[in-house]
């Protein structure tokens, strides 16, 4: 149950992530707090409910330690990288404005997507951190295909992985670039599918970026002059808050997933499985959903199986 | 709209209240239990130097990582080393295993070291139970596995550590 309540969630954010103004009240300081369908918030709902009657009724067996510790370092480990990238993302909203990244990555021409995959070499953003960023990068005009390329291959594309990669296998530079180099085409890859695919308004829901009137920005003066340093830098720490706490339940809700399974699966189990090579590759396609913020917070650490 | 901003409220305190009713505890015998891989060394520490001791030991007590990743240097003398107890199954009473859990990166990917230990007073002590044991490091095969193990002249209870002391760093 908490599986598909887990992988709905994530439907629900892809589907909803770039439709801030179709139903979401905006707040004095101009972020758009989006509003949730329906059953997205009982699914919520759902969520608080039966973890805190974990609380309520196990929590002083040792299953319920082993997952409140696992939990609570999930949450406590990818919440500051989560902070950066909204930060990031605040940044963006304000400081970069729409008609330079359109003529940077132009809608509708293939080649952007290379450029997309490539981002991370210079701007290495972490995966806690990505989401948010991709976000304001596709309400500013990015083209989708090159914003999904951006998603798969920055948090692996970047030098920060590399050296990670590195230190956690003894200098093995075969395995650095062996990592870089299939990391980026499989972004370029998946960029190019996705671009065939859907169309950007028909992947991102209720697009508002392909009609910039329709987004109301109460934060841009009027008078036509630009806003100060100190104000703007405002606008972007008030928008990085209300995307954090936007994002910030889906990583909760993430993390209680990952620590539920640590808890429950021996992992024994994972190794037996292992042995076969095309089932292994099934599983860890399974285990990335289920366990995601686990692998996103430990980019240099191969040991966790 | 009021009840979503409650909602999410809620899920972003979620995590806090977990956090308040785990304070003090750490990670035990039914982690160990799903973590633990049966093979001789759980993860590859070769390679990597371990920081010394931990403060709370004394000269003469090595710590569990360092017994493990000097392993070949240990084997035959005498060490001793302090963990917690783990029975399982096992109808064995002379024996128990010796673990505790190193964090690389945070409590999530916490890996239990285990060391067997061989001693007529086994059966006294049970599951998360901190001991001290000293006796003779060696090598035996279990299962048809190399393992680590203690033949131990003494095991005493200890008094668990401060939470901040229970596991091990890299």
């Amino acid at each position: 149950m908490l599986i598909l309540l887990f992988l709905y969630f994530k439907y629900d954010k892809l589907l909803n992530m770039n439709s801030p103004t179709s139903n979401g009240d905006i707040s004095k300081n101009g972020h758009d707090y989006r509003q949730s369908s329906r059953s997205s918030r009982y699914a919520q709902l759902l969520f608080v409910l039966f973890a805190l009657s974990l609380v309520f009724f196990f929590r002083y067996t040792p299953q319920f330690h082993t997952l409140g510790i696992i939990f609570v370092s999930i949450v406590l480990e990818a919440l500051p990288f989560m902070l950066l990238g909204t930060l990031i993302g605040g940044f963006i909203e304000v400081f970069i404005p729409r008609e330079k990244v359109t003529r940077w990555l132009p809608e509708g021409r293939w080649w952007t997507v290379f450029i997309g995959a490539g981002i991370g070499v210079l701007f290495p953003v972490c995966e806690c951190a990505i989401v948010p960023v991709v976000r304001k990068l596709l309400q500013k005009g990015v083209p989708f295909s090159a914003a999904i390329a951006f998603l798969l291959g920055g948090p692996i594309v970047n030098p920060l992985v590399a050296a990670s990669t590195a230190v956690a296998y003894f200098a093995d530079w075969s395995i650095v670039i062996q990592r870089m180099v299939f990391g980026y085409c499989i972004a370029v890859g998946v960029g190019l599918l996705m671009g065939l695919l859907f169309t950007k308004a028909k992947a991102v829901h209720n697009e508002v970026s392909c009609e910039p009137d329709l987004k109301p920005a109460p934060e841009i003066p009027e008078t036509g002059k630009p806003a100060a340093w100190a104000e703007k830098i405002g606008l972007a720490v008030n928008h990085a808050a209300g995307d954090f706490l936007d994002i910030g339940r889906f990583l909760v809700i993430g993390a209680f997933c990952a620590a539920v399974v640590q808890t429950l699966v021996p992992r024994q189990e994972f190794v037996a499985v292992m042995g076969t090579p095309g089932i292994s590759i099934l599983i860890m396609m399974l285990l990335a959903v289920l366990l995601l913020p686990l692998f996103l917070i430990s980019p240099g650490n191969p040991g966790t199986f | 709209m009021k009840f979503e901003r409650w909602l999410l409220a809620a899920i972003l305190l979620v995590p806090v209240v977990f956090l308040w009713t785990i304070y003090g505890q750490s990670l035990g015998s039914h982690a160990l239990a799903k973590r633990a891989l049966d093979t001789n060394q759980p993860f590859p520490i070769a390679g990597i130097s371990p920081q010394r001791s931990s403060p709370a030991m004394d000269d003469k007590t090595s710590s569990l990582l360092e017994l493990m990743t000097n392993s070949e240097h240990f084997n035959g003398k005498r060490v001793a080393a302090e963990g917690m107890v783990y029975r399982g199954g096992n109808s064995d009473r002379t024996r128990f295993k010796l673990f505790r859990f190193v964090v690389v990166c945070c409590a999530a990917d916490a890996l239990p070291l285990v060391i067997w230990v061989n001693s007529k007073i086994a059966e006294k002590f049970n599951n998360d139970d901190w001991v001290r044991v000293e006796g003779t490091f060696s090598f035996e095969t279990v299962n048809g596995r190399q393992v680590a193990s203690i033949a131990a002249d003494s095991v005493r209870p200890i008094p668990a550590p401060p939470p901040e002391k229970r596991y091990l760093f890299f």
